[in-house]
């Protein structure tokens, strides 16, 4: 403020200033180079206006030759005076004559000035003869007086105006002052605290005060803007609150749903296999109409099941708790799949299905799972509320910024939507209608599991629709979804390891005796669960497939009888008592003498990813699937004189391709992704022949190779090397002298590899790879 | 012009600012008139005076030992016959010396056979050859070329007025030299001169 203040002051005196010296140098000018001159030659005037009709009078004088009358003129000239100084004008007068004759007259005048000069020639008027001259000193104190009184008048102008300067200067400070207290409290207003600017002074210039005015009216708006302020922060604070009330309550909602899913499927599990069992029992003891009635119940279990499995989905994924299963995969392979579902369903509304595809679409990597779920959905539908109509399925590629996408457009005929309908269309539990849920039924979950899978995935389900025309439905999603950078931490916060010191504190059993006794009897199934009536389901239906079953009803017993019995196949439940699944699975897994023991995964949830991960053979969800179930064991505990095949391989089509062709030739089938699982395959089971491709991601076929040399019980197996390198003759050299065969991969390679495996076989001198391996440890033991 | 007439009309001031500049213009030349004619009239007394300090003034008399005053024109006889006569009238002698005044046209003063003039007095402005031809006769004969005009000194008559507070003779320091025309150092001292 005392800058402003100063400033503004500064301005105006040098202003005030520069006019001042602006019309002191103006007016010096003029007097100087107009006045002075002009007074001057005033006064040089006046002497020859003097001097000139004098000169006559002496010259007539002259020309009389009267001397006498020329000093009387003379005297009369020295008379005269200036009334206004009381001074004589003439300083003296002197008439020269051509004769030599000097006439001088003079006023006792004691001056510091030079006098002004005036002569005039004396002639004769007769005969124009020069007679002399007239000579006239003029006072020249008036002209002195004259400059000096300027001068003093011009120096009273400079002080006069000095002091107005100054003036104005107090004047302004004075203008000032109010704006100074109103800077000064301004500086140390409290803005938290409600504040006015002090009452104006009476005394204020009107502009200064309006200016007081206006802060006081800001002064005001601020507050009022502090209070709505308040009141909006409050609002938000509540907003705030209630948004993390409700997602808490939402969180808690899920976790609830999750509970409670799990408390609905495992009494619903047994609902399902009892009456399924009981379903199989009653068609051979000829009771159809209780067959009825239990298809009824096992439907209506399935059913709920269902509806329970969708909830349970929405809820993890509201809950965030939903993961990627990434994988690779043939679109047409895919396609294939979903329609073989759905084609049943469509033909029962007589509705036709066609299928645009282009043949070589190739491969996506997506959560396949997801995207089967949710084409499905669509499709199923599209049939449902199509009726003798005709539903197309588009699937094709598309760059969009320079991006992939793959595209799945589910067109129908049918009933179609409103735009109302359109709206909440993907909104969870929202049908088009009431009537539709009593039409059609449905829990409508599915579109907005299906949306939410496609979001999770980073693409998007969209809609077109008009009612009565029918409805286009399009999943875009990226052809090859990246992997999320946070699966493995998410898999890490989820799975807790078990406690090895704790676990290990059972006792290591006697294996070759477990194995001699076991020798003449079926092989041993360990169910752990914790669910008593899962227990004696499986129980009950792998007898009949002459296992042998054993129970354990929490994760402790089932690690101690895993130790006692060493079973060849271990069934295991994720959500146990006292233990999750996961820290069993970890704990045979990272046992030297259980590793080999394959673990089927038999749980409601849905988490094949961190199975997989943590070594698990096979993964199976409920309710159970009794002929998968069968299958799956079957798979892991070969009979004896079936010979197995283990093909390790990276590409998921060449696996599936070897086993169809193995499988349809009575070999038994294991697979592995790469080295690394392929080894944990070999440990758990030694296979009759190894099918090995060379390159693999994690561990090659070479790295493979020098592993299985390393264990002398392994050195024997045939190995088939698959590779699509060209190979100079040392590397085909070196390799011959590690594996039985090397087959180049091509169109006609699956046919070598058949014959290969045939002459492997008949060659193969091992009866059974497990007594192999009996055998080996005996002689170890030995 | 009628379009100006409007034009006029429509803007009173402008017409009468050109009316103004107009009567200004009447006013300076007669003013100017009454100006040179009252030069003439103080060059007329002054002049004798100034022949009668030429130092050679004698050697330049005539034959019949006159000074022979002559009062050239171009133009305007009559105004040098009116001059001539009032010097004539009011002088009849310098330094006791007869004057013969005489109105003379200049082509005929210039010509081979003119009677030599003791002095020459312009009568009216003469153009700028006229002046130079004159000057020049003035300069080779070694007498006075007395022109009461403003400007004339400048241009280089011998003399001529300097007229301020009071009337001085106004001489060309240049053209005295080159004429070889002395003047009594009283009077030069107590004139204007032109260097």
């Amino acid at each position: 403020m005392n800058k402003f203040y100063s400033h503004i002051t500064n301005k105006v005196t040098v202003f005030l200033v520069g006019i001042m010296v602006f019309v002191l140098a103006a007016v010096s000018m003029h007097w100087i180079l107009i006045m002075l001159p002009v007074i001057k030659d005033g006064e040089q005037t006046k002497a020859d206006l003097l001097v000139t009709p004098y000169t006559r009078l002496i010259e007539q004088s002259v020309n009389r030759n009267d001397l006498a009358q020329v000093e009387e003129i003379l005297n009369h000239l020295l008379l005269l005076r200036d009334s206004k100084l009381n001074q004589p004008m003439v300083v003296s007068i002197r008439v020269a004559l051509v004769g030599g004759a000097v006439i001088e007259k003079a006023n006792p005048v004691n001056s510091q000035y030079t006098p002004f000069i005036a002569e005039t020639p004396i002639f004769d008027s007769s005969t124009s003869v020069l007679l002399g001259k007239t000579n006239l000193e003029y006072n020249s104190e008036l002209y002195h007086h004259l400059i000096d009184d300027a001068e003093r008048r011009l120096y009273v102008a400079m002080v006069a105006v000095i002091l107005l300067i100054l003036v104005v200067q107090r004047k302004i400070s004075l203008l000032l002052k109010p704006l100074n207290a109103l800077a000064h409290y301004l500086e140390s207003v409290d803005l938290n605290k409600a504040a006015a600017v002090p009452h104006p002074r009476n005394k204020m210039a009107m502009e200064i005060t309006q200016v007081w005015q206006a802060v006081n009216q800001l002064f005001s708006r601020l507050q009022l803007r502090d209070e709505q302020l308040k009141l909006g922060h409050e609002a938000a604070q509540s907003a705030l609150k209630q948004k993390l009330d409700a997602e808490s309550a939402n969180m808690a909602k899920s976790q609830f749903l999750a509970n409670m899913s799990h408390e609905l499927r495992t009494p619903l599990n047994a609902i399902i296999g009892y009456s399924e069992i009981l379903r199989d029992e009653m068609a051979h003891d000829s009771h159809p109409h209780l067959t009825n009635d239990l298809n009824k119940i096992y439907t209506a279990g399935k059913n709920l099941l269902s509806l329970i499995n969708d909830v349970l989905d929405l809820s993890k994924i509201e809950a965030g708790k939903m993961q990627l299963f990434l994988e690779e995969v043939k679109v047409n392979l895919l396609i294939d799949e979903v329609l073989n579902i759905v084609k049943p369903l469509a033909e029962k509304n007589a509705n036709e299905i066609e299928l645009d595809i282009d043949a070589g679409i190739g491969t996506i990597k997506v959560d396949i799972m997801k995207l089967r779920q949710s084409l499905l959905n669509l499709l199923s539908n599209a049939v449902k509320f199509t009726t003798g109509g005709k539903i197309v399925l588009q699937v094709y590629r598309e760059i969009i910024s320079d991006e992939e996408w793959i595209k799945f457009v589910v067109k129908d005929t049918g009933i179609g939507l409103s735009e109302t309908q359109v709206e909440t269309l993907f909104d969870a539990f929202s049908q088009a209608d009431m009537s539709t849920t009593r039409r059609y039924g449905g829990t409508g979950l599915g579109l907005a599991i299906s949306q939410k899978f496609c979001r999770l995935m980073g693409g998007e389900i969209t809609v077109e629709s008009k009612l009565g025309k029918g409805s286009v439905f399009t999943i875009v999603l990226p052809a090859y979804i990246k992997e999320p950078a946070d699966t493995k931490a998410d898999q890490g916060s989820e799975v807790q390891f078990v406690d090895s010191n704790k676990l290990t504190r059972a006792r290591k059993p006697d294996i070759r005796k477990i194995r001699d006794e076991r020798r003449s009897k079926t092989s041993t199934v360990l169910v752990i669960d914790d669910d008593p009536m899962a227990c004696e389901l499986q129980q009950r239906h792998l007898s009949k497939q002459s296992y042998e079953v054993v129970c354990a009803s929490s994760g402790e017993e089932g690690i101690q009888k895993i130790n006692e019995i060493l079973p060849e196949v271990i069934l295991l439940d994720v959500m146990l008592t006292d233990m999750s699944g996961w820290q069993v699975l970890t704990y045979v897994k990272s046992q030297s003498h259980l590793v080999h023991i394959p673990v089927i995964m038999l749980t409601m949830i849905n988490d094949k990813h961190t199975a997989y991960s943590l070594g698990a053979t096979a993964y199976l969800t409920k309710p159970i699937d009794w002929d998968e179930l069968t299958l799956t064991v079957n798979k892991c505990v070969r009979k004896a004189g079936q010979e197995t095949v283990l093909v390790i391989d990276d590409d998921a089509d060449a696996r599936k391709l070897a086993r169809l062709i193995l499988e349809n030739d009575g070999y038994a089938v294991i697979e592995a992704e790469n080295g690394y699982l392929g080894l944990m395959r070999v440990a758990e089971r030694i296979p009759s022949i190894i099918l090995l491709d060379l390159v693999m991601p994690n561990m090659n076929g070479q790295e493979f190779l020098n592993e299985l040399e390393l264990n002398e019980s392994w050195q024997g197996i045939p190995v088939i090397a698959l590779t699509a390198m060209e190979l100079d003759e040392n590397e085909r050299r070196g390799l011959e002298k590690r594996v039985s065969i090397i087959i180049q991969k091509g169109i006609y390679s699956i046919d070598q590899v058949l014959g290969a495996v045939r002459r492997i076989s008949s060659k193969n001198q091992h009866p059974n790879t497990q007594n192999v391996k009996i055998a080996d440890d005996k002689s170890r033991d030995g | 012009m009628q379009s100006e007439s409007l034009t006029l009309s429509r803007y009173p001031s402008k017409a009468l600012l050109l009316f103004g500049v107009a009567a200004l213009g009447c006013l300076h030349l007669v003013c100017g008139a009454d100006t040179i004619d009252q030069r003439v009239q103080i060059a007329l007394s002054l002049f004798p005076r100034i022949v009668a300090v030429d130092k050679r003034f004698q050697e330049k008399l005539t034959a019949d030992n006159k000074a022979r005053l002559v009062f050239v024109y171009e133009r305007d006889k009559s105004k040098a016959v009116d001059l001539a006569k009032t010097v004539g009238t009011t002088n009849r002698n310098i330094v006791n010396v007869a004057v013969d005044t005489v109105p003379v046209q200049l082509i005929d003063q210039l010509a081979e056979n003119a009677q030599a003039p003791t002095a020459i007095f312009i009568t009216e402005l003469l153009g700028e050859d006229d002046f130079k031809q004159l000057l020049l006769y003035g300069i080779n004969r070694g007498i006075i070329v007395f022109s009461p005009y403003s400007g004339d000194v400048e241009r280089g008559a011998t003399v001529g007025l300097a007229i301020t507070s009071r009337v001085f003779p106004y001489f060309n320091s240049g053209t005295l030299r080159a004429s070889g025309v002395e003047i009594n150092p009283m009077l030069l001292e107590m004139s204007k001169r032109y260097e």
